[in-house]
């Protein structure tokens, strides 16, 4: 490639991802169409246009595995619009397998060159499937008689796969192409970190304006100040919705690629499953649907691979033969909850307790949530025997991790026989998070009231002692209680009484955090850290007040979740008396 | 060689910022257009272009088409005309060379290929 085009790769894959998703698109189509003895054509054309320019631009561009992969792709385009006989599921699979090849060079393209081999074995596939089909129809045409089948009729004929099907769904899904501006989503970033700072300038003035207000002589340009400050206030809440909602796309981003999912996962596992998508154009945060996609390829492989029953099971119980999943998105006050539905086996609870029994927990005081919740523990992924786990398999403990590091939370539901209902409630947006100040040893630390139950004012003698952790009362139930002093490594001041203690919980996990005193809600604005600084295991991210402080936001589920780790601070039943 | 003023009539954005970096060198002034209608609108616009870098391969006006628009129409049938073209569409480069067009690359091309095009173009 000459040395200047470098410069102009973004602009290429930018002009190229719209095309090759639309050829990915248009592919999957004609393998619908052709499934049911259509021809399709009217989708071949405007493809094979895409395909030209692709050719064309990568060839100039000297990107020589596109210019030939869309080169074969279309040659098979061009066979397939002369050919009816060739309108079938191997070509389909074959044009599948070269648009996933398209994608996958066009991702990597920006930073590296595109391996050649994959290209290579491909075009030399399709080389020979095309030489081929021209033999067989030379051949056929020399046929006569009534044995020649036409080619109508040879669709119909039930196609029996003996491998798995070869074209794999690729892990790539692109933003929505609007018909407005283009932005890149770092840029929009940028400008709500911008907007960011404005916020915090905006608190300090409200700050002075506070503190003017305290002194002992009053000026009129006082009341103008504050005008100003609550105008400006205003102004930035405008500012910052307005570029949170574009940062917002709609589910569908992602739901679309479920459809190729589904449909190779189904070929695999020789289960017949049908995908309903509802709630597609619920809109969410970029940020958190790049983080989201994975965990719910997550969940609909676990569906797939042990939640679904097969065929004669289903039959047996009186089901109908077609599985079903159900993705669905919706908003629920300030939250998202987007959910994972199937109508197969239904979760083991039965293995489940066996499991955790084996990693030491108490399952007979744990309720039937509580149960359920422990299939997204790290251990029970590593486990050996997790493969006999009826239901679930490897990697719900990355989907827990995934959304509670979001600062969501995941449940879960099932039935044995009738199915299972993973729920993901995830938070609108990553950017801004209303939290509690608090403060412990004159350190000062942020709490997402999300994830606050209660703040309660200590009296004595609240807290008992078991098995050295701290435990109270708070509404019936008996939970643990912490100091955070401790949790944040502090420099313990002797006389620091702790005051509060804030109840904060996360999933099914609850418990008491001591802190000195309550400093009051705040927006903070996040400001992620690349490297934790020490206070490593608890905390994630920093945000700078008003007046200059920088603070550390604790993540409550981590937090939550070691302490569960280490055996200490499960939530214990009501039932349980304290003397 | 005076300043020239280039028409290039070519679908994909993506080359127009490429014939941008090639051609500086040869201190033109050069304009695009998306499709062959564009292509004519802007023609009809203009003054004294010297040279049409056609995209034989385009939406809503064909190459092939626009070219025959322009060899139809006195005021633009003297402007040279060169070819772009790819693999695989030779007819249409040899009806585009019976048209008219003085001559023709075949996409990919590089800098050197399209500078001797041009030159031999200029200096007839």
């Amino acid at each position: 490639m000459e040395e200047a085009f470098q410069d102009l790769l973004q602009e290429f894959v930018d002009e190229s991802e719209p095309q090759i998703e639309s050829i990915g698109a248009a592919f999957l189509e004609l393998e619908r169409h052709w499934k049911l003895g259509e021809a399709g054509s009217d989708l071949l054309a405007p493809t094979k246009g895409h395909l030209h320019t692709l050719k064309g631009n990568a060839g100039m561009m000297g990107i020589a595995p596109m210019q030939s992969v869309a080169h074969a792709l279309e040659d098979l385009c061009e066979l397939v619009s002369k050919r009816a006989s060739c309108q079938s599921p191997e070509t389909a699979e074959l044009l599948i397998e070269g648009g996933d090849l398209l994608a996958e060079m066009v991702r990597v393209v920006v930073k590296d060159k595109p391996d050649p081999a994959p290209a290579k074995k491909f075009n030399a596939t399709v080389s020979e499937y095309i030489k081929q089909a021209k033999e067989r129809r030379v051949r056929i045409d020399r046929r006569d008689g009534p044995e020649w089948r036409s080619g109508k009729e040879r669709r119909t004929k039930p196609e029996r796969r003996k491998s798995p099907s070869k074209a794999r769904s690729t892990d790539v899904f692109f933003g929505v192409t609007s018909d407005t501006v283009r932005i890149d989503f770092k840029r929009l970033d940028t400008l709500l970190e911008i907007v960011g700072e404005g916020v915090i300038e905006r608190s300090v003035l409200s700050e002075v304006s506070r503190r003017l207000a305290a002194l002992p002589h009053d000026v009129p340009e006082m009341s103008m100040l504050e005008q100003a400050t609550v105008s400006l206030d205003r102004v930035f809440k405008n500012l910052q919705e307005t570029l949170m909602e574009a940062r917002l796309l709609p589910v569908s981003t992602i739901f679309g690629r479920f459809d190729r999912l589904v449909r190779d996962l189904s070929h695999e596992t020789g289960k017949s499953v049908r995908l309903v998508k509802l709630g597609e154009e619920t809109p969410i945060d970029k940020r958190i649907l790049d983080r989201v996609g994975d965990s719910l390829v997550h969940l609909v492989r676990n569906a797939m691979a042990h939640g679904i029953d097969a065929p004669d099971e289903r039959a047996q119980a009186g089901k109908p033969t077609e599985a079903t999943i159900r993705l669905r998105a919706e908003h629920r006050s300030d939250r998202v909850i987007v959910s994972v539905e199937d109508d197969g086996r239904g979760i083991d609870r039965e293995k489940i307790q066996e499991r955790a029994a084996e990693l030491g927990y108490d399952v007979g005081k744990m309720t039937e949530e509580e149960t359920s919740h422990l299939i997204f523990l790290p251990e029970f992924s590593t486990a050996k025997t997790v493969s006999n786990l009826a239901g679930r398999g490897v990697g719900l403990g990355v989907v827990g991790a995934a959304v509670h590091g979001m600062g969501g939370h995941v449940g879960v539901r099932s039935r044995p026989g009738v199915g299972t209902s993973f729920e993901l409630n995830l938070p609108l947006t990553l950017t801004i998070v209303k939290s509690l100040l608090v403060e412990v040893d004159r350190e000062i630390y942020a709490i997402p009231l999300a994830q606050i139950d209660e703040s309660v004012r200590m009296e004595d003698d609240v807290i008992h002692d078991i098995n050295q952790m701290g435990v109270m009362n708070w509404r019936s139930e008996l939970i643990h209680v912490g100091d955070c002093g401790d949790l944040m490594r502090t420099d313990r001041q002797k006389d620091n009484k702790r005051e509060f203690c804030v109840i904060v919980s996360s999933g099914s996990r609850r418990r008491g955090i001591l802190v000195d005193r309550l400093l009051g809600h705040q927006e903070v604005v996040v400001k992620g850290l690349d490297d934790i600084l020490g206070k490593g295991k608890v905390s994630s991210s920093a945000s700078i007040l008003g007046d200059g402080r920088i603070v550390f936001i604790m993540d409550v589920a981590r937090i939550l979740e070691q302490n569960f780790a280490m055996g200490q601070g499960e939530v214990l039943s009501a039932a349980e008396k304290v003397t | 060689m005076k300043p020239k003023k280039i028409l290039i009539v070519e679908d994909s954005k993506l080359l127009h910022n490429m014939y941008r970096m090639m051609l500086r060198k040869y201190e033109c002034t050069l304009i695009f257009a998306l499709n062959g209608r564009e292509g004519l609108d802007q023609l009809a616009g203009e003054t004294d272009v010297d040279l049409i870098i056609l995209d034989i391969n385009m939406p809503v006006m064909t190459g092939i088409e626009f070219l025959q628009e322009v060899k139809k129409n006195e005021a633009y049938a003297q402007i040279p005309v060169v070819i772009i073209s790819t693999e695989g569409k030779e007819a249409d480069v040899e009806r585009g060379m019976q048209l008219g067009a003085m001559g023709y690359i075949t996409k990919p091309f590089q800098s050197p290929g399209l500078d001797d095009l041009i030159e031999k173009v200029f200096s007839n």
